[in-house]
């Protein structure tokens, strides 16, 4: 018996002691995308971080889209023993798994289409439809430890239940959504996947779906106007509820349309269907539809002082800071605060704003922060006590929440230096990892006018650059330079174990950190 | 490259161009006075996105050239011109300046009832209304929507967000100072008077009663050139033009200019910089306004 508790004590001894899972987008089904569980970076070796490793994936590129966010998973029983694997998507309809160790590939799996995708991909194919898989899948612990189930949408509309371990299905495909949507980033709460999708991609009406996993029902909800793109897909907070922004449309709430505005929407547990439980619309809605200013970023959900608080955004570049309870008060337009603009001061809807999602993290001494990207310029009415220069192109902007005098606000505190279109920001243990994507995001040109195609696009973008930020300060500690030699689009980062991953356009998968 | 004849530096002849510059957000350049393209030399009006393109296009050669040959003290040059470029660039998207006013506008509920809310259209004269000491009708529904600035040719591409969709009672127009001035080039009296009256046939086809406000008189009493002289004879043009349409047209003409002349020049005590209002200016004309705005009133409930 003494002999069996050493050998354990050796055995447990052995086990890494890092324990930090990045199982879905953003991180957490809040996406507040806080690596709590970071032990190993710190803004004290920062400086010290490092190119692990890169590997290239077969995966073919789909207008602008190539890799989406890993997701980490720090021990998964594979048949080479223990390993921390990183589940990285690509937008052909491909899931791999790579050993972060070592940088290689353990298994890839291609879904074998039941649907015959149009030539041309989506919505007139395009960039804004680009076909293939678009959502990031979520991982799900099994009841066995070091049992994974990755689950993903495909292309053709299916739901797909894959071994983490291998690659190989654990259910058979299920009907989830009608083939070639384009869904966002999947969120797993009690049981039941949500989603939402956008820009009516395949001819499909935007809505939100979610599978129930115990019964095999879906349960859907749509805003009749505007579909719902935060790249990072829904929100959820404690009471189940999923929020996510509305895009370009109308809002008009007495005839059921919720375009450009906020809505939050809850399984029926009977039934299993989706039911609308509150909204929110900003005041001057019907500007941001005229000027196509959608509510387009995920929202980022957060407990501070007793409340369960909210915050979102949107092209026209200013945060909402809203309570779970009632996002939008008595007259749903209504949030406990709503911020200047940041930036967006020429009004343009293709290169300016907030996209993508947000952050949200709370320090030792429980000062909680929120943190956006900002594309384009800063405005010039815009201040915080910390700046690092002219903001031509994007930053990180950090803000406080703060409660005075019995309001509530999010007080600017530092802005981040000039990043190439600054894309949604990591903490982790202190440090904030964000990006420049290096992408041409112009839509529209002196000499042809609106010309949103990836052929123009794609040869003036240029390379992203990663960052780690002190959290406190917004200070610069260490920068990637030169070392990633391509773009991204519509992807983002994950944190864990030591570890700063990003892909690129051209199907690279960087893996950054601290050398042992 | 030589690029001073790109260059013209003038005095405050745009109503407002500084303060617009300043107003899209972009720092003061170096000298905000300085535009490009000679501004008294141009032949005629003619397209004007396309001359906008090309003083981007020289801005963007200048750009280049002076990032190509970079000394110690050019990167402060290089960030006032990517300034002036930025500028350029905001005026090409929104020429008509509907950014500055849209989203505000959307954020107004519909008049009440028996409210008679008022817009007041113009260019930095009426926008800076209310900005000094002078205040501009308070617990009155006015609204003040003037852009520094601003030509008339701007103001017609505006008009319908932000004065049919507010849907006010009276409309007070005060608009053609910097199409004088030659804000984008020259502009006859005629031109002037036209786009009023296009904006005035506009109003009345949505129920709104017009007040055509006189052009204030200018001076030269701050040591300025005298270009202004110029200016004086075409004020007096137009303002003959806008009486006579207003009498026509059963709208309200406003007299501000005799209020604020003496001889020919805009007396010196209403003035800072001799186009510009001070706060004792605004103060003479507000009672004015009221008059004109009551007689406009008046004639709607006939």
């Amino acid at each position: 018996m003494r002999r069996f508790s050493l050998t354990m004590a050796i055995a447990l001894a052995c086990i890494p002691a890092w324990s930090a899972d990045w199982l879905t987008d953003g991180g957490n089904p809040q996406r507040t995308a806080w690596q709590k569980d970071e032990k190993i970076l710190s803004t004290t070796n920062a400086k010290d971080i490092k190119l692990l490793w890169k590997i290239k994936l077969d995966n073919e590129p789909r207008q602008m889209h190539n890799l989406f966010p890993p997701l980490i998973i720090e021990r998964v029983n594979t048949k080479g023993g223990p390993k921390q694997i990183a589940i990285e998507t690509g937008v052909s309809d491909n899931i791999y798994a790579i050993d972060v160790e070592t940088g290689k590939l353990i298994w890839k799996k291609h879904f074998l289409s039941t649907w015959t995708p149009p030539p041309a991909g989506g919505r007139n194919g395009g960039i804004l439809c680009p076909g293939g898989i678009t959502a990031t899948p979520v991982v799900a612990p099994a009841s066995t430890p070091g049992k994974y189930t990755v689950h993903v949408a495909s292309w053709d509309g299916m739901l797909h239940q894959l071994n983490a371990s291998d690659g190989e299905d654990l259910a058979p495909p299920a009907k989830f959504m009608p083939p070639n949507g384009k869904p966002y980033g999947l969120n797993l709460v009690n049981n039941v996947i949500y989603t939402h999708t956008a820009q009516g991609c395949g001819g499909n009406p935007n809505i939100v779906y979610a599978y129930d996993l115990a019964t095999h029902k879906v349960g859907t909800w749509g805003p009749a106007g505007g579909g719902m793109w935060g790249r990072s897909g829904p929100a959820i907070s404690s009471k189940g509820v999923m929020y996510t922004g509305t895009g370009d449309g109308r809002f008009s709430p007495e005839n059921g349309i919720f375009g450009n505005g906020i809505i939050g929407v809850k399984q029926n547990p009977e039934t299993k269907a989706l039911d609308l439980v509150d909204y929110y619309g900003p005041t001057n809605a019907e500007w941001l539809w005229k000027r196509d200013l959608d509510m387009q970023v995920t929202p980022v959900i957060f407990n501070y002082k007793g409340k369960e608080l909210m915050v979102d955004a949107g092209k026209e570049c200013r945060l909402y800071l809203m309570d779970t309870e009632s996002i939008g008060g008595d007259d749903h337009r209504t949030p406990l605060y709503r911020s200047p603009l940041l930036c967006n001061e020429d009004v343009n809807f293709a290169s300016a704003g907030i996209w993508g999602s947000l952050a949200s993290w709370e320090d030792a001494k429980g000062t909680r922060w929120v943190l956006t990207p900002i594309w384009g310029a800063k405005h010039s009415a815009f201040k915080a006590p910390v700046e690092y220069g002219e903001v031509k192109y994007g930053a990180v902007v950090a803000f406080k929440v703060e409660e005075k005098n019995g309001k509530w606000q999010l007080t600017p505190t530092w802005i981040s230096r000039d990043m190439n279109r600054a894309e949604p920001p990591v903490i982790a243990n202190g440090v904030i990892f964000a990006y420049g994507n290096g992408e041409d995001t112009d839509q529209a040109y002196p000499d042809v006018g609106l010309a949103d195609t990836a052929d123009r696009r794609i040869p003036g973008s240029t390379r992203a650059v990663l960052y780690a930020l002190d959290a406190q300060t917004g200070k610069e500690l260490w920068s990637s330079g030169d070392q990633i030699t391509a773009w991204n689009h519509w992807t983002g980062l994950s944190v864990a174990n030591g570890r700063v991953y990003i892909a690129t356009f051209d199907g690279n998968l960087y893996c950054f950190g601290i050398k042992k | 490259m030589n690029t001073a004849h790109l260059r013209r530096k003038i005095d405050s002849a745009h109503v407002g161009q500084v303060g617009n510059l300043r107003r899209i957000g972009n720092p003061p350049p170096v000298d905000s006075r300085i535009i490009y393209g000679p501004i008294a030399n141009r032949p005629q009006v003619t397209n004007l996105p396309h001359k906008m393109l090309i003083r981007l296009l020289l801005s963007c050669i200048v750009l280049g050239c002076t990032a190509g040959a970079q000394t110690p003290d050019s990167s402060q040059k290089i960030q006032a011109l990517e300034h002036q470029l930025a500028a350029q660039r905001h005026l090409l998207n929104d020429w008509g300046g509907l950014t500055r006013f849209g989203s505000e506008n959307t954020e107004l509920r519909p008049p009440a009832p028996g409210e008679s809310r008022v817009v007041f259209l113009g260019d930095q004269i009426t926008g800076q209304w209310g900005h000094g000491g002078a205040k501009f009708f308070p617990d009155k529904p006015y609204l003040n929507r003037g852009i520094a600035g601003q030509t008339t040719a701007q103001m017609l591409v505006r008009f319908r967000q932000d004065v049919i969709a507010l849907q006010p009672k009276v409309a007070v127009i005060l608009a053609g100072t910097n199409d004088i001035a030659g804000a984008f080039g020259l502009a006859t009296e005629e031109m002037i008077a036209d786009n009023i009256m296009t904006m005035t046939e506009l109003a009345k086809a949505h129920g709104i009663r017009v007040v055509l406000a006189s052009l204030t008189p200018v001076c030269d009493c701050f040591g300025k050139p005298s270009a202004r002289r110029r200016w004086q004879e075409k004020i007096v043009e137009v303002n003959e033009l806008l009486k006579d349409y207003a009498a026509r047209s059963g709208s309200v003409y406003l007299d501000y200019y005799s209020a604020l002349v003496e001889g020919e020049d805009l007396r010196k005590e209403f003035t800072a910089d001799g186009i510009l209002l001070n706060d004792a200016g605004y103060d003479a004309i507000a009672p004015l306004a009221e008059r004109a705005i009551a007689e406009a009133l008046r004639k709607v409930s006939l």
